[in-house]
């Protein structure tokens, strides 16, 4: 192919660390319910915005656009604003555990503890009412594995 | 460092500045004439009437409701077992805020979520289920019907049901709520019908009410939902009377029913009752004066009985926190006294689970039983507005008349408050608000106990929240499938048909319709359907 | 790293979405892979149309294509859209919201919608748009829709980059954006008035069709469309207008393709030289520019030959 050839011939001489670089971690953010509170998300994706992150907002989403907008964005970390029963958005994390393994979920909302607890047994961390923006941003940064400035 | 505390810097909600105490001269001039006035009695901010709670307590009013209808039955009747003195119906938000059935796919993706935090209600027999031996006749009945595109349904069904167990209309009691700033301000359902479209229909409602159903509340504008979205008390209370000012202009375009009985129908509205105890209190004092002084001077209405504002509140959910949630018991019982002290005539007192889930039955019981203790024990009841002379209560209640008054004008500069909602322009008021509240917060300005500060808990009581029934999907769709086999298929269609129609024509009352439709059992779905198709969507301003 | 690259575009040339998002990532966070990603794309590229939508925020741009995409669905197997929105200049971060309007064919296959952050970029488009379009042409995508930042101001990258350019204004246009007008009607094909079913429509064609008229050299006069984006009005008229355009372009699609080629290389070559410049800069030769006695004119010169010197030798060693 055309791409080996290139390579053969040292096309591809430049290391990232070139000046053109500009990593940026990308975080969806979905509601999985149907109810309107807009408010505890709209706050949480502004901090991340603030915090350097470009966050892509697609509002109340089914499993199903939950899962293409996270292939099809390519983003580094799903965040999940649970607003309703706790088995809606297990079909969204279930699905994306499925088609994308290795990206890392966090949510908040209106999650009972014994939600939360099933939650993090399914490795997605959970910041109830009352969380700072500065642990959610913080648990951002770990979670993409961002480097610290 | 640490940083200090200045104290020469405290701001109220509404952003008054606080003085270490006042003095009689602090009273603006104006309000200082008013301040000898009677309860009763123009400019009404001493309250409704002369004996107050003695004749009449305000009234134990909680929003209740989950699952099938039949758990909303059982819930409202264990509420009213432990003294609850009128009843509120809670639709489920996926179908009755979108106007869907339970088989549409925006639902069917989130069957789970279905009768989580209100009964599913699709049909007149699922209303007919969650009234059953409920005192219609006796109480005062919340239909629900919190969303625009929703209460037309809800009221019919409510009305329906009513009627058909031999109840006359033009003696129940009750409202739906029908509210501007839940819809389109709080919150943004997936769908919606455009305001100018919602407008039509609560004109509607309340043209048909000021007709055929003069103890009813037609609509009820909930100052509460724009609070609790991030309004501060002055804008509250400004964006309701601009949200009332659209309905009574609307009304008098009309001129199908007295202007009068529509202002009757307006001035039963909902507030917030906040934690800063005072300035809560003042509120519900300046929002009697306000309408007072709106309906004399813009309709010329002074009949008292009239332009004396009627009050429900409910305290502050979003004061409530999901760390320690006893602490939530105090905070009730201190947003009540607030609301108390400012005179409303009914309130609810949220769930100290309120961060958690909808209310669990214990938390409901220690709603209910706050309001025994303020009603029974403390002597609250006994002398009318209490705080009335307070040099301080009094210039806060001036203050915010007048900020409020300032607001209001602002939304009429921006064209009026629906137009305030089409562009968006409140939504960033109370956004740019929220900012402000949780920064507070996040920097310590604003402490928050068991959440920013003394987090230790040592609590004996696991509070785990309250997840009601799992059936109500499965049983919702058997019953839409139920309904529509056995309904008589040709009236359920003209029915619809005919409520089609009359979506389409401008100025004919889609009530009488819908009532026809709903007593054919025409489901709500079908009537989300015709809306959709009559009406279209509203633009969302913002983004989610 | 060069070896995952490989194998990602191994995959993503057959169709594998996440290898296709994967590299878009790439591209956005490295313009030098990016512009050698493309190059080895050059021989699989060309094979696409690519349509701009631009004008002013709050147009409805997004929901415009989200009408638009039903419809092209009938001529064109599988649409792939960028849509570009504002990066923030203090924190570099973005909400990027326009994907919730593009949900009415949210989870086909056949639809792919990227949104991008603009990451400083001025002109419209996102610093690898572009990239991302050459990625999407060789992967298949034969309809490649952008949608630019919509800043308001003059946006005439896009008229490079696509095809066909729609430029999309509402009515009441003429009173608020007088001072862009200019560019505005330099740069589309075709002209929407979205949002007709607010008043003014008339007025606004009439001030569109009187600004249209005052750009000269213009081989064929562009059309005015009249739409509703949320109600579907006049979308089919629109995406038919689209259609004809491209398909009076379809003969030359070898032209096109000839285009995008020339744009490519001088695309990568003006990028080489910027990066070159970049690296020159810091040498000592360059930083001593401000210290050289330059007594007469052709000590001036002799400077210049040095560094023009300097930066070719700087390139060939690339
Ligand atoms: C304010 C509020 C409203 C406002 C809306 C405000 C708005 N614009 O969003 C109003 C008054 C309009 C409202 C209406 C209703 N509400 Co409400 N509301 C609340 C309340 C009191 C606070 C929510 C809030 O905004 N908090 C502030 C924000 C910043 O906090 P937050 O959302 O929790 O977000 C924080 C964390 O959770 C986390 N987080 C949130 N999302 C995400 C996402 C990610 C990725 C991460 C990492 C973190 C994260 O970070 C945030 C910062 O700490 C809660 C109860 C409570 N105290 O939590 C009820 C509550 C959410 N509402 C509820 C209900 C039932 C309703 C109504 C149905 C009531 C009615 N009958 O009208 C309607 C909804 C109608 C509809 N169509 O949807 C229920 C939901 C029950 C459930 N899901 O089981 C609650 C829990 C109250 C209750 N106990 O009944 N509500
Ligand atoms: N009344 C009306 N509103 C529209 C129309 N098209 C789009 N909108 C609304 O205009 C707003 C902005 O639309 P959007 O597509 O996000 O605009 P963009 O910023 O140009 O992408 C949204 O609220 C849309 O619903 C239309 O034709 N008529
Ligand atoms: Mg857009």
């Amino acid at each position: 192919m055309f791409l080996e050839k290139l390579l053969a011939i040292g096309m591809f001489p430049y290391n990232s660390e070139a000046s053109n670089t500009m990593e940026q971690k990308r975080i969806l953010m979905a509601k999985t319910g149907l109810d309107g509170h807009w408010r505890g998300p709209t706050i949480v994706a502004r901090a991340l915005r603030d915090a350097g992150y470009e966050v892509i907002m697609i509002g109340m989403a089914t499993g199903e656009e939950i899962l293409r907008a996270c292939v099809d964005e390519d983003v580094d970390l799903v965040g999940l604003n649970i607003g309703g029963h706790i088995n809606v958005a297990l079909r969204a994390i279930e699905a994306i555990k499925k088609e994308r393994q290795s990206v890392p979920i966090f949510a908040g909302g209106t999650i009972t503890p014994a939600s939360a607890r099933e939650l993090n047994a399914l490795g997605v961390e959970v910041y109830p009412p009352g969380s700072s923006l500065t642990d959610i941003v913080e648990a951002a940064d770990r979670l993409t594995q961002r480097k610290q400035a | 460092m640490k940083k200090e505390r200045k104290y020469d810097d405290m701001t109220s909600a509404a952003g008054i500045k606080l003085k270490p105490f006042y003095t009689q001269t602090d009273i603006p001039q104006k309000h200082r004439n008013f301040v000898d006035s009677a309860p009763g009695q123009a400019p009404y901010h001493r309250g409704s009437h002369e004996t107050g709670y003695r004749t009449k307590p305000w009234r134990i009013f909680q929003l209740s409701g989950y699952g099938k209808p039949e758990d909303e039955n059982e819930r409202i009747k264990f509420l009213l077992k432990n003294g609850e003195t009128g009843f509120i119906m809670e639709h489920d938000r996926n179908t009755a805020d979108h106007c869907y059935n339970v088989d549409h796919p925006e639902v069917l993706a989130r069957r789970e979520d279905v009768g989580l935090t209100g009964a599913v209600m699709q049909s007149v027999r699922d209303t007919a289920i969650c009234l059953d031996g409920l005192p219609i006749g006796t109480s005062f009945g919340h239909a629900g019907g919190a969303v625009v595109q929703h209460a037309p349904f809800a009221l019919a069904a409510y009305w329906t049901v009513a009627n058909r167990l031999g109840y006359d209309l033009r003696k129940i009691a009750g409202t739906g709520q029908s509210d501007f700033n839940l819809t389109y301000l709080g919150c943004i359902t997936k769908q919606q019908i455009p305001t100018k479209a919602g407008l039509r229909l609560n004109a509607d409602i309340i043209e048909f009410c000021g007709k055929e159903m003069p103890r009813w509340v037609p609509v009820s504008i909930a100052g509460y939902n724009g609070a609790d979205s991030g309004l501060t008390p002055d804008q509250e209370l400004g964006s309701l009377f601009a949200n009332a000012v659209e309905y009574l202009d609307e009304i008098k375009k009309r001129n199908s029913i007295p202007l009068e009985l529509a202002a009757k129908g307006c001035g039963g509205v909902s507030f917030r009752a906040s934690i800063r105890i005072f300035e809560e209190a003042a509120k519900m004092r300046a929002a009697r004066l306000m309408w007072g002084e709106l309906l004399s001077k813009r309709y010329d209405i002074t009949e008292p009985k009239i332009a004396n504002l009627r009050i429900h509140c409910v305290t502050a959910g979003s004061k409530m926190t999901y760390q320690q949630p006893l602490n939530n018991i105090v905070r009730g019982t201190l947003m009540a006294l607030s609301a108390v002290l400012g005179g409303v005539q009914s309130l609810g007192v949220s769930g100290y689970d309120e961060a958690l889930s909808i209310p669990s039955e214990h938390a409901h019981q220690m709603s209910v039983r706050i309001q025994q203790i303020l009603q029974e024990e403390t002597q609250l009841t006994a002398v009318t507005d209490p705080l009335g002379g307070s040099f301080y209560v009094e210039t806060l209640t001036a203050e915010l008349v007048e900020k409020s008054w300032e607001f209001y004008e602002e939304i009429q500069e921006q064209g009026g408050y629906l137009a305030c909602l089409d562009s968006g322009w409140l939504h960033t008021k109370a956004a740019e608000n929220q900012h402000r509240e949780f920064m507070a917060l996040e920097q310590g300005d604003q402490k928050l106990v068991g959440v920013t500060s003394a987090m230790e808990d040592i609590s004996p009581f696991e509070v785990e929240g309250f997840m009601g029934t799992d059936d109500a999907f499965d049983v919702a769709l058997n019953r839409l499938n139920t309904v529509k086999k056995e309904r008589h298929e040709s009236s359920a269609t003209r029915c619809l048909k005919e409520l089609e129609k009359v979506c389409l024509s401008e100025n004919v009352n889609i009530m009488p319709a819908m009532m026809d439709a709903v007593a054919a059992e025409v489901t709500l779905g079908e009537i989300g359907d015709v809306f959709r198709e009559a009406f279209g969507d509203w633009d969302v301003p913002i983004q989610l | 790293m060069n070896q995952d690259i490989s194998d990602l575009l191994q995959r993503a040339l057959k169709d594998d979405r996440a290898a296709l998002a994967r590299l878009l990532s790439i591209m956005e966070n490295n313009s030098v892979l990016a512009a050698e990603i493309e190059l080895s794309l050059l021989p699989s590229m060309g094979k696409s149309f690519v349509v701009g939508i631009t004008g002013p925020p709050g147009a409805g741009k997004s929901s415009l294509i989200n009408a638009l995409i039903p419809i092209a669905a009938k001529d064109f197997d599988r649409t792939a859209v960028i849509a570009v929105d504002p990066s923030s200049t203090f924190s570099q971060g973005a909400l990027l919201g326009d994907r919730v309007r593009m949900n009415s064919y949210n989870h086909s296959e056949k639809l792919f919608v990227r949104s991008m952050g603009s990451r400083g970029n001025l002109g419209g488009l996102a610093r690898s748009t572009v990239s991302a379009v050459s990625l999407f042409d060789s992967c298949n995508w034969p309809l490649i829709i952008i949608e630019t930042l919509g800043i308001g101001q003059i946006e005439l990258e896009i008229a490079e980059v696509a095809d066909i350019t729609v430029v999309v204004l509402n009515p009441g246009w003429g009173d608020t954006f007088q001072a862009n007008k200019a560019g505005i009607t330099e740069s589309g094909d075709i002209y929407v008035i979205n949002k007709s079913d607010r008043p003014g429509v008339h007025k606004t064609r009439i001030e569109l069709e009187e600004s249209l008229a005052l750009i000269p050299h213009r081989s064929r006069v562009p059309q005015i469309v009249e739409t509703i984006a949320n109600t579907d009005t006049g979308i089919v008229g629109l995406w038919h207008t689209i259609a004809e355009s491209l398909d009076s372009k379809n003969t030359d699609l070898k032209q096109i393709r000839e285009l995008r080629q020339q744009q490519l290389f001088h695309r990568l070559v003006s990028f080489k030289i910027e990066q070159a410049l970049g690296v020159a800069t810091k040498s000592s030769l360059w930083k001593n520019i401000v210290s050289q006695n330059i007594e007469n004119p052709e000590d001036a010169r002799d400077l210049l030959d040095n560094l023009l010197l300097d930066i070719s030798t700087r390139l060939r060693n690339y």
